[in-house]
């Protein structure tokens, strides 16, 4: 069976974007993206024409420039491939932005290519027939599972029998706002029955959005509440620094490890 | 399709931006922010409840303005960022630089 495909040609014009957006947007809901996916495949295909017609092209607007994108979808994935003539250029081996840097460390622009990588599931480059050929994939949602985040769901283990009034929750995955909820309602829960001191170890936590720290001080607050607290354990240095960043390290303890946080209390 | 409100109150300049901030529109977003801050405001609320999209090329924007303010002992605080647009700002770490607030109102009686 051959995979649904189609193409298109766009002026190197910035103001033709926005057609490879809609293009995008069209072939995308044909293959059964969920919006969140659809607004991604829309921004990397954004930030890949950008990059041809402002660098690739010079910013020329020599109108026999164009760049074709070429989308199609099997079972698996959508795949749009992007074709320019400009200047070799391989978006994988530059040098992209961290996002953990302080405003006076950071340059106003160059995050266009570091968005397509972290947007799509899979980018690839290629130089082949005097043109760039960028090739961006998307997985599509296995049939019938349910909704499952990019970076994982989290998950917990908890540790008991330290002390009555303390409980260490191990904390893997991405703490976003789903988990969030869940895992402040378990929170609230051991609070209200007793145990007021909560650590949570999040040495295998590599993300939190904002909805995860918002719930962190929700907790960290009904804690107070009674006399108890929160504590956080073991945190990766790149959360660790986006939390010093944002003074949560004035709110919280912050410990280095699981075993000095329960140190800390129960002594 | 990107259309830009100016207003001022309490001495802090208002800029609403509604529709998408992209690589054709962005610098239009730019232009207004630099013509604010040569006006002498450096206290700057942009209000983006009805930007829907936005791409690396506006980042670009509101970070070298927000550099501008910054430097200049102002600030530029964001109201109302939708869930799109937080994604964005989520990604490039910018929701831990910029004060960011549920609404305007909000955003202009923080300063």
């Amino acid at each position: 069976m051959i995979n649904p495909q189609a193409q298109i040609q766009i002026r190197a014009r910035l103001d033709e974007i926005s057609i490879a957006r809609q293009f995008v947007l069209e072939m995308g809901r044909q293959a059964g993206l969920d919006e969140k996916s659809l607004h991604h495949c829309q921004l990397a295909v954004d930030e890949a024409c950008t990059n041809i017609i402002e660098h690739g092209y010079g910013e020329a607007t020599d109108s026999d420039q164009t760049i074709s994108l070429t989308c199609s979808y099997g079972k698996r994935n959508f795949t749009i491939e992007i074709v320019d003539s400009g200047i070799r250029f391989d978006p994988l081996i530059h040098i992209t932005p961290d996002p953990t840097n302080e405003l006076t460390q950071r340059e106003p622009g160059g995050w266009g290519l570091y968005f397509i990588k972290e947007l799509m599931d899979d980018v690839h480059y290629e130089y082949r027939d005097a043109r760039n050929h960028l090739t961006l994939t998307k997985l599509l949602p296995a049939p019938g599972a349910a909704q499952t985040n990019r970076k994982g769901n989290s998950h917990q283990v908890v540790v008991t029998g330290l002390a009555d009034n303390l409980e260490v929750f191990e904390l893997t995955g991405a703490i976003d706002s789903q988990a969030s909820q869940k895992l402040e309602q378990q929170l609230v829960e051991r609070i209200t029955t007793g145990r007021k001191y909560l650590v949570l170890d999040m040495a295998g936590v590599d993300h939190i959005s904002s909805g995860g720290l918002k719930m962190l001080v929700a907790v960290w607050k009904r804690a107070h509440d009674v006399k108890g607290d929160l504590a956080l354990a073991g945190l990766q240095p790149p959360l660790l620094e986006v939390m010093k960043m944002i003074g949560f390290d004035l709110v919280l303890k912050i410990f280095d490890s699981q075993e000095s946080a329960i140190s800390h209390y129960v002594d | 399709m990107l259309e830009i409100h100016i207003a001022e109150k309490n001495r802090v300049a208002v800029v609403a931006a509604q529709g998408r901030v992209d690589s054709s529109s962005a610098g239009q977003l730019g232009d207004v922010l630099t013509a604010v801050i040569a006006d002498g405001f450096n206290r700057i609320v942009l209000d983006i409840a009805s930007v829907d999209y936005m791409s690396s090329a506006g980042l670009r924007e509101i970070v070298s303005a927000l550099k501008k303010v910054r430097n200049d002992g102002g600030d530029m605080r964001l109201a109302e960022a939708t869930e799109r647009v937080y994604e964005v700002l989520e990604i490039s770490g910018l929701h831990t630089i910029f004060r960011i607030f549920d609404s305007a109102a909000e955003a202009i009686n923080s300063f």
